[in-house]
């Protein structure tokens, strides 16, 4: 795998640079870096060292969805502006429009990502969102890591078959709690290199959630499945830890899953 | 009709041993139909067919083309050399068995002959060349010299008179310019034949088929000679295959075609045989409605479909997980009744599984098959809910392209309850090559108290496994996997492993039977000859028997069970699938085990016993098949000792039924647990949920009124009654003003803990004294010398039954007579309110979405509570009670657990709720059916099951138990146009049909063996043994139409 650092201001990206190259370290990817600044900037920088960078010409954006589609890049990273601003800017919004591949995104004043230690995936409980889940037990699941599963409870049913949201039945607290994380845990993942995999269940808005368990959780990153789609309705919890997330996000295609199914049920052997 | 049956009807039937003739056939086909033959060869050998090849030529000729290396039962001989040499030809080869040497004197003399010949023809003038190129054999090749001359003919009559007048044993045989003088001839090699594969392995004539070219059966001047000479040949099928033969023994086959009909013979033996394999594997039944199905495979809900798919028999429960696994499967066989210590905080019971005996692996081509292994084309597995049979159909095309098609069919027997069963089979449909199956006997996945499993491979394919509890029973688990029968494969060793397959051809079955036993002892592992003696006498009967008999008994448990419904199929296979379940969890006969809240179909709740038994499932039983209802109130006096305990540790008198019961019958509630986010949370019932003596007490009372049963009620149901009668006596508190109180209770409703007079409890506390005290006058009656003794026994007195009346007529209950209400507990009315919108959309864990905090103080209910009273006491509470009370608590009751909305079904049922009936009854049919829930997946909900049954009878077919008679009143939802209620009732059978149409509804009643009482319209009337008939129309009376 390899990760591509799309670097507009290299010495404004400093936290991005050093997180992308925490999370590919952490991950075991390749790390190629390019510069899609349109103006002048500085890429005299020790961050980039040992990191090629090239120097795109043109449309920042539009070069950069370019060479995403042609080059062998599996992850992109991307910066985000500060929250002063509208905190995603053109080409990060151009890649979130574009969402092919997983997008790792780094907003000024987050928690930079230094060591991978635990991270925080949250799962609605369907099958077509758990794309986060699989990517991380496939890329970042080691014996160091610990992969908190979040689910945030609703009172929401999804439709979707094999979804498995909280419970709506609790007959004996003493088994149906376990029970429940464990199938939980073992529908959801399928992790067999030895991370640690922890379930937690909580009620209350997903997104306020989300961000207090990364904070009071010490989470290191984010992971996170999206349909890649920002029309109405859809894409708010997404914008908002774009926001107000207070670590690295890791943004992972939702259809991902699809292709990938026959792989849960490989025999054992 | 086959190729050979168009042929000739006498090879319509199976051969025991095929005798080829290599040299008048075989010898002369390509080298693509000596693959065939090859592979014909093996198959048949396979299927436990010897084989045997006859020719002049030698080992290295004939071996050296066929190559045949058969593993099998049957096996290939060789007769080779004109008959003197036989080998046996196994996977390395052919083996030397026997060698007719002759001896120098008659090789001296044999060539004394020879030259008498030479000269003989020289003299007329023939030259010719002496050949000994074979063993014990001359040759004289006089090419010269036409095949019909005299010349030739003489030379051949010379030379057999030569060697009658030297007395030697040898014959003469030739064709074309050829004169053979052997030592042995043509009868020689079949008398061979007879004697290696007819006389000494104890068969008949009869049992042989002979295949040979024109001159293989002449052996003589005559046909019959060969008959004369080997007379067992006589009733052997003799088959030429030359196309139009000069000469053949009388009798003899001519069917002509040479060796194209050979290879097509042989291909008939095989397709015969194979049909028989393809034809006993079982098929599951065609109506839908006993169908239970699942298509595809979804690794996300594949554990709750294990869940759904277990095959059980009340003593053992296997999941439907994949024969081969998956990463996401969870095989496991729950064995009833074997517990152990768990292990880890808190300790308590745990069940001991069994190894998982349905573990099978088909390999193709030296690769395992597995879904995700290249495509799957099919794959369907199916639950014939009739007759308790999982059934798999699984197409795959491999990531080589290859297309296998596997099926499987499963079963735990219902006739004995020892015993489980798989057939599996597998079908190369695209390719020829070699398909194995390797069976593998798994370790629990399940976890439980298990301390050690160790498994013995025994002589053959024979296995035992033995598991231990930490600190319990134990369990042993013998097996074997055979080829079945008709299936061309055999067992052998592949690298240490004992694996069974064979190298097959496109439509060719690989088909393996799997018998496993389990016996198992509570305290201890059990010795293994149980074990093996179980396997051995299933052994003997087979699949096929132990099939048919599982199925019998099926049939027979769904006689006085099946409801029908027509017109809702979805609602139909609930039921259908709930009664399954129900059937297949309990053992009839077993009282040291009881019905487990998830049945034997997961891991939840450890198997333990709840109240779920006696309030949800039981009723179930006890009007289809008392028998296993009197076992399950068994297993609660056996444990009574317990109950007692619990009592007296808690300061109590009489007998506390533990709220969780294992294999001692003392409590194994854990006293904590952990909440969603890892927190410990306090676990009050064990302590505080007593409800379950009342319970037990109750589920007594309706065994014997529903049964009529007196023999258990004096003998055990009457000391169960006195011991909780008492236990409610001491544990109920007197106040100042004489009334008494229950303090410190958990309800069914379990938002609220700790608290005091709980309608349910204090109702059916009172309720248990009262019925005891009827009971025990009861026994005085029938039986005053028991009575006396369990007077004695118990330390029973007067004074005691006069505080017992003193608490009933004292005991507070929470009811408004104004009102008609009863209030929960007390206090509930002063709890807060909760808006009826954040109870919505119902079911809701609403301690879960609203907090712990608020469901505890507020007006929110988890569970039928005081609809539940108004349920179990339907004969004592009215219907305009019932009605109140369903009114005030249906609303804010979140149906938070899975035993509520069936409950909830049956009452609205009974009310004429309809509308909040039916949807109540969807609530719980979507419990372990939903495809969303994820419910299922640790086991089966056994109360909602029950429930859902009480809610089909009880409620919609409205036949309830009023005292010794039943009431009958239905209130059918829209949907069900048809129902079917089998019942048995104080001895009686009975079967209503109800019949939905146009605003009338027909309602026919059958009768047998007993009468019964009936209330109809609120009439009580006597119900001979007949067949009656009623109309009514909406709100009207019945109209009795026929009889």
């Amino acid at each position: 795998v390899t990760l591509l650092i799309a670097v507009s201001d290299v010495a404004a990206d400093e936290e991005l640079i050093s997180s992308a190259r925490a999370l590919a370290a952490a991950a075991g990817w390749d790390v190629r870096a390019i510069h899609v600044s349109e103006g002048e900037s500085s890429k005299d920088c020790g961050t980039l060292e040992e990191v090629e960078l090239v120097k795109l010409e043109g449309d920042a954006a539009e070069e950069l969805t370019k060479l995403v589609g042609q080059a062998d890049v599996q992850c992109l990273a991307v910066g985000l502006c500060t929250v002063a601003q509208p905190v995603i800017g053109h080409v990060a919004r151009a890649m979130l429009d574009a969402f092919s591949i997983p997008l790792f995104l780094v907003r000024p004043g987050m928690r930079p990502l230094s060591g991978l230690r635990r991270l925080l995936v949250p799962l609605e409980g369907t099958p077509s969102t758990s794309a986060a889940m699989r990517f991380a037990d496939e890329n970042l699941c080691t014996p160091d890591h610990e992969i908190i599963m979040l689910h945030v409870a609703t009172g929401k049913v999804p439709a979707e078959a094999g979804s498995m949201a909280a419970p709506r039945f609790v007959d004996q607290e003493q088994y149906e709690w376990s029970d429940w994380q464990d199938e939980f845990s073992m529908r959801f993942s399928q992790c067999g290199e030895g991370c640690r995999h922890r379930v937690s269940m909580r009620v209350g808005d997903p997104m306020e959630i989300i961000v207090e368990e990364a904070q009071t959780g010490e989470a290191e990153l984010i992971v996170l499945s999206w349909k890649g789609k920002f029309a109405k309705g859809h894409g708010r919890i997404v914008h908002s830890l774009l926001e107000r997330a207070p670590c690295p996000l890791l943004i992972v295609p939702a259809d991902a899953v699809d292709g990938q199914l026959s792989q849960r049920c490989r025999s054992d052997d | 009709m086959t190729q050979v049956e168009k042929t000739h009807t006498r090879l319509d039937r199976d051969f025991q041993v095929v005798c080829l003739d290599w040299d008048g056939s075989v010898a002369f086909l390509l080298e693509e139909e000596v693959a065939r033959m090859r592979s014909l060869i093996h198959r048949l050998c396979a299927l436990g067919v010897d084989v045997a090849i006859v020719s002049e030529s030698d080992v290295g000729e004939v071996d050296g083309r066929l190559h045949a290396r058969p593993d099998a039962e049957g096996r290939l001989f060789l007769f080779l050399s004109g008959g003197s040499e036989i080998y046996v030809a196994g996977p390395k080869g052919p083996r030397l068995l026997v060698r007719r040497q002759a001896s120098e004197e008659e090789e001296a003399a044999l060539a004394v002959i020879v030259d008498a010949l030479r000269e003989s023809l020289a003299a007329a003038g023939v030259e010719i060349d002496v050949n000994y190129d074979g063993f014990n054999r001359w040759t004289i090749d006089a090419d010269s010299i036409p095949a019909e001359a005299d010349t030739l003919r003489e030379a051949r009559e010379s030379a057999s008179r030569l060697i009658l007048e030297e007395g030697l044993d040898s014959v003469v045989t030739g064709e074309g310019g050829r004169i053979t003088i052997s030592h042995t001839g043509r009868s020689d090699k079949l008398r061979a034949v007879v004697k290696a594969l007819i006389e000494n392995r104890h068969r008949e004539g009869s049992d042989l088929l002979v295949l040979g070219g024109e001159s293989f059966l002449l052996c003589g001047s005559e046909p019959d000679d060969l008959l004369a000479r080997v007379p067992p040949l006589a009733e052997a099928t003799l088959v030429v295959t030359a196309a139009d033969p000069v000469d053949a023994p009388c009798g003899s086959i001519r069917v002509g075609g040479g060796s194209d009909a050979v290879l097509r013979i042989l291909g008939d033996q095989l397709s015969r045989r194979q049909a028989v394999a393809r034809a006993r594997f079982p098929e599951p039944i065609d109506d839908p409605a006993w169908r239970f199905e699942v298509q595809g495979f979804d690794p996300f809900r594949e554990r709750e479909i294990e869940t759904l798919l277990t095959v059980a028999n009340g003593e053992t429960g296997t999941r439907g997980a994949l024969e081969e696994g998956s990463a996401v499967s969870t095989p496991t066989t729950f064995v009833a009744g074997v517990f152990g210590d768990g292990t880890g905080e808190p300790r308590f019971r745990q069940p001991v599984p069994a190894p998982d005996w349905a573990g099978l692996r088909l390999v193709v081509g030296g690769v395992p098959l597995g879904l995700s292994n290249g495509e799957v084309i099919r794959h369907e597995r199916i639950l014939d809910m009739r007759h308790g049979v999982l059934y798999r159909f699984w197409r795959q095309r491999d990531g080589s392209g290859r297309t296998v098609f596997v099926r499987t069919a499963r079963f735990a027997s219902l006739a004995d309850r020892s015993v489980m069963a798989i057939r599996a089979e597998a079908t190369a449909e695209d390719f020829d090559g070699r398909l194995i199956w390797q069976g593998a006997v798994g370790i629990s996945h399940a976890g439980g108290a298990i301390r050690e499993t160790e498994i013995q491979t025994l002589d053959g394919p024979r296995l035992l496994a033995r598991t231990a509890g930490r600190n319990g029973g134990g369990h042993v688990l013998a097996l074997t996997t055979k080829p079945a029968e008709g299936s061309a494969i055999v067992r052998y060793l592949e690298q240490g492993r004992d694996v069974i397959g064979g190298r097959l051809e496109p439509g060719d079955p690989a088909t393996v039977d799997r018998i496993a036993a389990i016996v198992s002892a509570r305290t201890r592992v059990p010795s293994s000859d149980a074990a093996g003696r179980t396997l051995a006498r299933a052994e003997r009967l087979g699949y096929d028997e132990l099939l048919r008999r599982h199925r019998a008994a099926w049939d027979e448990r769904w006689q006085d069970a099946d409801v029908i419904v027509g017109g809702d199929d979805s609602d139909q296979q609930a039921l259908r699938f709930s009664i399954f379940h129900m059937i297949a969890t309990a053992h009839p006969t077993k009282d040291t085990v009881s019905v487990g809240a998830r049945g034997l179909s997961g891991m939840s709740y450890f198997l333990h016993v709840f109240w779920d038994t006696e309030i949800f499932v039981l009723p179930f039983f006890i009007y289809t098949h008392p028998e296993t209802a009197r076992t399950l109130l068994a297993y609660r006096y056996r444990h009574l000792a317990g109950a007692r305990e619990k009592a007296r540790q808690m300061g109590h008198r009489g007998a506390l039924y533990p709220w969780e019961s294992a294999d001692k019958g003392v409590e194994t509630t854990p006293p904590y647990g952990f909440g969603p986010e890892g927190e410990i949370i306090p676990i009050l019932s064990g302590l505080m949920e007593h409800h379950i003596s009342a319970d037990v007490a109750w589920a007594v009372w309706e065994y014997w009124k529903g049964s009529a049963d007196d023999e258990f009620m004096a003998s055990m149901g009457v000391e169960i009654m006195l011991e909780t009668a008492r236990f409610w006596a001491s544990r109920a508190d007197r106040d100042d003003e004489g009334r008494y109180h229950i303090h410190l209770v958990v309800g069914p409703d379990e938002y609220h803990e700790g608290i005091d007079d709980n309608a349910y409890t204090n109702v059916l506390a009172r309720w248990n004294i009262t019925r005891a005290m009827e009971a025990w006058q009861w026994l005085e009656k029938v039986d005053s010398g028991y009575a006396e003794e369990l007077h004695d026994r118990l330390e029973l007195s007067e004074d005691e039954f006069a505080e017992w009346r003193d608490v009933c007529a004292n005991l507070v209950d929470g009811y408004d007579p104004e009102t008609l209400l009863y209030e929960q507990f007390a206090g509930f009315y002063e709890m807060d309110d909760i808006p009826l919108e954040k109870l919505r959309p119902r079911p809701m864990a609403a301690d879960l979405m609203l907090g712990r905090e608020v469901t505890l103080n507020a007006k929110v209910v988890k569970q039928a509570d005081v609809v539940m009273l108004t349920h179990v006491l339907s004969d004592e509470i009215d219907d305009a009670v019932t009605s109140a009370n369903y009114d005030y608590y249906e609303p804010i009751t979140s149906h938070g657990s899975s035993l509520s909305p069936g409950m909830h079904a049956a009452v609205a049922a009974r009310l004429g709720r309809i509308d909040d009936a039916v949807a109540d009854f969807k609530m719980a049919t979507a419990i372990d059916l939903g495809d969303n829930m994820g419910n299922a997946a640790r086991g089966l909900h056994l109360a909602t099951m029950g429930s859902l049954w009480q809610a089909a009878v009880l409620g919609f077919a409205g036949i309830q138990r009023r005292n010794e008679s039943l009431l009958v009143d239905p209130h059918l939802p829209p949907g069900w146009d048809h129902v079917s209620v089998p019942l048995v009732f104080r001895g009686a059978r009975l079967r209503f049909e109800y019949h939905q149409r146009e605003g009338e509804l027909e309602m026919g009643i059958e009768v047998r063996r007993a009468p019964v009482f009936m209330i109809i319209d609120g009439a009580e009337r006597e119900v001979l043994p007949g067949t009656y008939r009623f109309r009514r129309r909406d709100k009207e009376v019945w109209r009795e139409v026929a009889t």
